[in-house]
């Protein structure tokens, strides 16, 4: 018996050998974890490139999907103890690593760079990646989330004239209905206005409304005042009082075909999201399309609803100076260029979103709105938990608004309360 | 004294023998302790403690259990979850015992019929899924236009939260081919000379199934019992992909393991995620207890000894 367990403990220690040295096999001299589209990955894959050439530092470039799978492949990095050295951030995710002090402070690698300062990015995505005076992401583009995407064809086939930036929502609903097509069944075959998602925090900043009191640090939640119900109540209706929106049951079980397809295949008039849907939407061939600012609501209220991106400096990293440089090799002019020119994001530095890098003519037409935009970004709250209060409350609430079962007043005025209890109590 | 060399030899075989099992044995046991029976041991302690992942965890003690019984949401997940075990089990038991039955007829396709019920169970998970969305659809899913059919106004299924729950009862009796196969081995093996016995005694169709075939597959019918139970207290792949992970609408489709996986992996609170888990796996134990408990009443194993 004695025998059989050495044998079992050398076949153990053997194998368990292979097996954790197999983890470390590949590799270089740092990690980088990144999300990106097809575009973005192309990117990345040069600027590395040209740092490992420059620097003779390897890099090994991990990627994992955008959104839920990459956070949870970076966290569960962090866990393992195994971080990566730099990170890719997405400016709603930057909560989770905010103020768990994992990430480097950059403003001195800042202040001493030659090639960049920080008054050269927009300040709005400066703002929200620092605390406490100090900057923890280079910011590589700032994504205000107010494009309306129309078609043109259905515009002039309903003899409807284009929209302007100072339209407002009644406007918006005007035109909405005069797109909306029915078959004889009554059925709808064209929906006038559709969001890529439910974006009803741009509905509600439109309206002079807010999501905390604080975004920075929020003591309470501000989604019960007059602002926020009337313009979650607004979204409502445009699905279930003039239907001109599709609702969550004409959504569910379209098998995977998301709202952007509708527009794609034209079956929406006018759809609402941020400015990376111009490459996709480049390809289409049927029919021209332009852009246009999301309506502000009567009382000429802007506010959007705004994501962004850029990298950080784990601050396990060993090499901190090599970090610092391929950070700025990645949301440095060169990087940011690059990215301007595919038309799928918005530079974060100003000059380069002005310059002809980005407003290159191809389409959209009016690309230059996100410009103007930006002085309107608003970001979510910046705390841990807020995923899990628009999970766990928010979303199942306004499900009962969005399928027109209760109105906004009644949910969000029982909502609210138990969110500060629950939340923000102490 | 001539047998103890030989004695000692065959000892030395046994113990070569007992090794060279463990050696092949090794590497399940090695998958076991390591990927198992580590994050078991973790998923245990962390129980007890506050972790995001990223800082250190915290001991809390009893803390996330506590948290439970005034967590709306936890309850409300435990409410979805007995629900759909309670239709869904019996359901599907009825049904692919049903389907059992016809497919062990001998008819000349019957082969094909068996594969085809028995399709759905080597599907993917998320591919049913996502053909269940199509189907389901209120306004171009073949179920309501069938419904159409015979003048019925079908409901939104999954974007009503009265129906969303029926909606994913139905679906699991998609999966019946599964356990048919198991029940089509236990007819199969029923021996005819039974049948033949009670036709001599006189007993019709509806007898012989009461008398000789229930009694003789009520072992099958308590493993897939506990199987089923055990399996719809974890149903997550349909749900997660139909809702996007959320487990609407207004949280009625949320489920246990729906529940542990967004505070596992979106609101990061590895600690409490885990606590649910340990929940989880006390409440299938019990209900597992529970049924080998009751399970000398009615399950009849030919071959036991009477006591």
């Amino acid at each position: 018996m004695k025998r059989v367990l050495v044998v079992l403990l050398a076949v153990f220690a053997v194998l368990s050998v292979v097996v954790f040295t197999g983890c470390k096999a590949k590799g270089g001299d740092m990690r980088f974890m990144y999300w990106g589209s097809v575009e973005e990955i192309q990117i990345i894959k040069e600027m590395v490139d040209k740092f490992q050439k420059d620097t003779k530092v390897t890099v090994s470039a991990e990627r994992a999907p955008s959104g839920p799978p990459y956070m949870e492949k970076v966290l569960t990095q962090f866990a393992g103890g195994s971080a990566p050295d730099v990170l890719f951030v997405e400016a709603n995710n930057f909560k989770e690593f905010a103020e768990k002090g994992v990430l480097e402070d950059l403003t001195p690698y800042l202040n001493e760079e030659t090639t960049m300062k920080i008054g050269d990015f927009y300040p709005e995505i400066i703002k929200r990646f620092t605390i406490d005076g100090k900057l923890f992401v280079l910011p590589r583009d700032i994504a205000p989330i107010c494009v309306v995407y129309y078609n043109k064809k259905m515009f002039d086939e309903a003899g409807v004239k284009y929209p302007k930036d100072d339209w407002t929502w009644a406007d918006m609903l005007k035109t909405a209905k005069k797109l909306t097509k029915k078959d004889a069944n009554g059925m709808t075959t064209v929906f006038g206005f559709v969001d890529d998602w439910p974006i009803w925090e741009t509905f509600v900043f439109s309206n002079g409304g807010s999501m905390v009191d604080n975004v920075e640090r929020p003591t309470k939640c501000t989604l019960d005042k007059k602002a926020a119900i009337e313009a979650v109540q607004f979204r409502a209706d445009l699905i279930n009082k003039y239907h001109v929106s599709p609702s969550p049951s004409q959504m569910t079980g379209m098998g995977g075909m998301g709202t952007a397809d509708m527009f794609i295949s034209g079956r929406v008039a006018m759809f609402f999201s941020g400015i990376w849907k111009t490459p996709t939407f480049r390809a289409i061939q049927n029919f021209e399309w332009d852009v246009v600012t999301f309506p502000s609501s009567k009382s000429s209220n802007r506010g959007y609803a705004s994501g962004g991106s850029g990298y950080a400096i784990v601050k396990t990293a060993k090499d901190k100076k090599a970090a610092w440089k391929l950070v700025t090799y990645l949301a440095g002019v060169e990087g940011q260029k690059k990215l301007a020119a595919t038309g799928l994001a918005q530079p974060a530095m100003k000059a380069i979103a002005e310059s002809p890098a980005f407003l290159d003519g191809k389409a959209p037409k009016h690309k230059d709105i996100v410009l103007k935009a930006v002085k309107y970004a608003k970001f979510s709250p910046r705390v841990a938990n807020w995923d899990e209060i628009n999970v766990s409350m928010i979303a199942p609430a306004f499900d009962k608004i969005w399928n027109g079962k209760e109105d906004a007043n009644t949910v969000l005025k029982e909502l609210v309360p138990q969110i500060n209890e629950n939340y923000f109590s102490e | 004294m001539i047998d103890k060399p030989l004695k000692k030899s065959k000892m030395s075989m046994a113990a070569q023998e007992g090794m060279w099992g463990y050696f092949f044995l090794s590497p399940w046991i090695l998958g076991m302790i390591l990927f198992t029976g580590g994050p078991i041991i973790a998923s245990f302690l962390l129980a007890f403690c506050n972790w995001d992942l990223i800082t250190t965890p915290q001991w809390i003690g009893f803390d996330n259990f506590a948290r439970m019984f005034t967590d709306s949401r936890f309850l409300a997940s435990l409410y979805n979850t007995f629900y759909y075990t309670l239709f869904a089990v019996p359901l599907g038991i009825v049904g692919s015992v049903l389907v059992a039955l016809l497919m062990n007829q001998e008819w000349k396709s019957v082969r094909i019929l068996r594969t085809i019920y028995y399709l759905p169970s080597v599907t993917a998970g998320v591919a049913s899924a996502i053909i269940w969305m199509w189907l389901l659809n209120p306004d171009f899913g073949l179920i309501n236009y069938g419904l159409k059919l015979i003048g019925i106004t079908g409901p939104q299924w999954m974007a009503d939260e009265n129906w969303s729950k029926p909606a994913l009862i139905i679906m699991s009796l998609w999966g019946v081919g599964g356990n048919m196969i198991i029940y089509l081995a236990g007819l199969q093996g029923v021996p005819r000379q039974l049948y033949e016995a009670a036709e001599i005694d006189g007993a019709g169709m509806i007898q012989k199934f009461w008398n000789v075939t229930v009694p003789m597959l009520t072992p099958v019918i308590f493993f897939n019992l506990i199987m089923s139970i055990v399996a719809s207290f974890q149903i997550f792949t349909q749900v997660y992909v139909m809702t996007g992970g959320q487990g609407g609408p207004a949280d009625s489709t949320l489920v246990l393991v729906l529940y542990i996986y967004q505070h596992a992996f979106k609101f990061h609170n590895m600690g409490y995620a885990s606590a649910l888990a340990w929940v989880l796996f006390i409440i299938i134990l019990i209900f597992t207890l529970i049924q080998f408990k009751v399970s000398g009443g009615w399950v009849h194993y030919e071959g036991e000894l009477k006591k």
